[in-house]
């Protein structure tokens, strides 16, 4: 996956067909902060360079940029090609504010949501790192993390069936379903290690006969 | 968010007084998902770890096998180097190691809690982080 990949998946699951985004929000979106060039050479969002990741970003979500405005600090993309894929996070996690284009109001669309990774995590500078609601990306913990990890787009068919219908059972978002399945399981694993480590400890010789502490210089 | 130092792994690893409320402590927060480890808690148990081989209190092929069971752990393995200044400056200042600095320059930038099992870095974290955000792990 290229550095793009979380706006090629922000643009995959928008409704509508045209969305204007501000730099912050992009950079929202993506985690990290856009190049100096992108505010400095309109030639940088542009739609033929397909070697140059931020136009594959777009161009691999079937979108181009037609109109980047640097004076105003934002960017225009339109539609060219393939259909909107259904977003693993459910609306939750579209940026703050984000400026509806022609095909406006996706913002209050059932499944019209971004998903990415936690900007916090990535070590994105703060301003960048708010999520909707004022909820900061931080404090919204692993569970976005993890709903952004998921392309569904990329999904099998029956995968993305089976996730619906587990969803439409838990009375779940499709994002909320696949975050319990992958929490299920990374709780799983933990459980398993903290087991071993118990083994490993059940074996220690001698207990009573040193200071932990002092074995680690603590003392 | 929860740091915890090197301390805390290695009670989980040998049997002392603060095993039981050490591994309590992990157990509770696996549903949570948001434990943070300084790279240098894991150096600093598997150090810890390799001591006790050499005083006969391990088996050596225990802990050869630490590594993969303690990264897992983690979910987030945080690296060091983006710590150093500010634990130069609490080590220095608390009078800490440098391990137990790293974990608390962690837990201040995170805005995590911290938990350990040195009542005296655990005595330093209340005065920086606040009590509130400190978990002393007592022994059972």
């Amino acid at each position: 996956m290229g550095k793009y990949a979380p706006l090629t998946r922000f643009l995959r699951q928008q409704q509508p067909s045209r969305i204007t985004l501000r730099f912050a929000e992009l950079e929202e979106i993506l985690g990290f902060s856009l190049p100096e060039s992108a505010f400095k050479y309109p030639s940088w969002w542009n739609n033929s360079a397909l070697k140059q990741s931020q136009v594959k970003g777009w161009r691999d979500a079937g979108w181009e940029v037609r109109e980047a405005d640097l004076r105003g600090r934002k960017v225009t993309f339109v539609r060219v090609s393939g259909e909107p894929v259904a977003a693993a996070g459910s609306g939750q996690k579209q940026p703050a504010g984000v400026a509806a284009g022609a095909g406006g109001g996706f913002a209050s669309r059932a499944g019209a949501g971004a998903v990415r990774e936690s900007v916090a995590d990535r070590g994105a500078r703060p301003a960048a790192g708010r999520l909707a609601g004022g909820r900061s990306a931080s404090a919204s913990g692993q569970g976005s993390a993890l709903a952004a990890a998921v392309d569904m787009a990329r999904l099998p068919a029956a995968v993305r069936r089976v996730l619906e219908v587990r969803a439409a059972r838990h009375g779940r978002a499709v994002g909320e379903e696949v975050e319990a399945l992958l929490r299920a399981v990374m709780a799983e694993e933990r459980a398993a290690l903290l087991t071993e480590l118990a083994k490993v400890r059940t074996r220690t010789q001698r207990p009573g006969a040193f200071d932990m502490l002092e074995v680690l210089g603590r003392k | 968010m929860l740091v915890v130092d090197g301390t805390v792994l290695l009670a989980c690893v040998v049997e002392t007084p603060f095993s039981s409320a050490a591994a309590a402590l992990l157990e509770e927060v696996v549903g949570d998902a948001a434990l943070l480890v300084p790279q240098a808690a894991l150096v600093e148990a598997l150090e810890g770890a390799r001591r006790l081989v050499q005083l006969g209190h391990m088996a050596a092929e225990d802990m050869a096998q630490l590594p993969k069971l303690l990264m897992p752990l983690a979910e987030v393995l945080a690296a060091d180097a983006p710590l150093l200044e500010e634990a130069a400056q609490l080590a220095l200042m608390h009078a800490l190691v440098i391990p137990a600095a790293l974990a608390l320059a962690l837990a201040q930038r995170r805005g995590a809690r911290l938990a350990t099992v040195d009542a005296r870095l655990a005595e330093v974290a209340r005065q920086v982080l606040g009590a509130e955000r400190v978990v002393c792990v007592k022994a059972g």
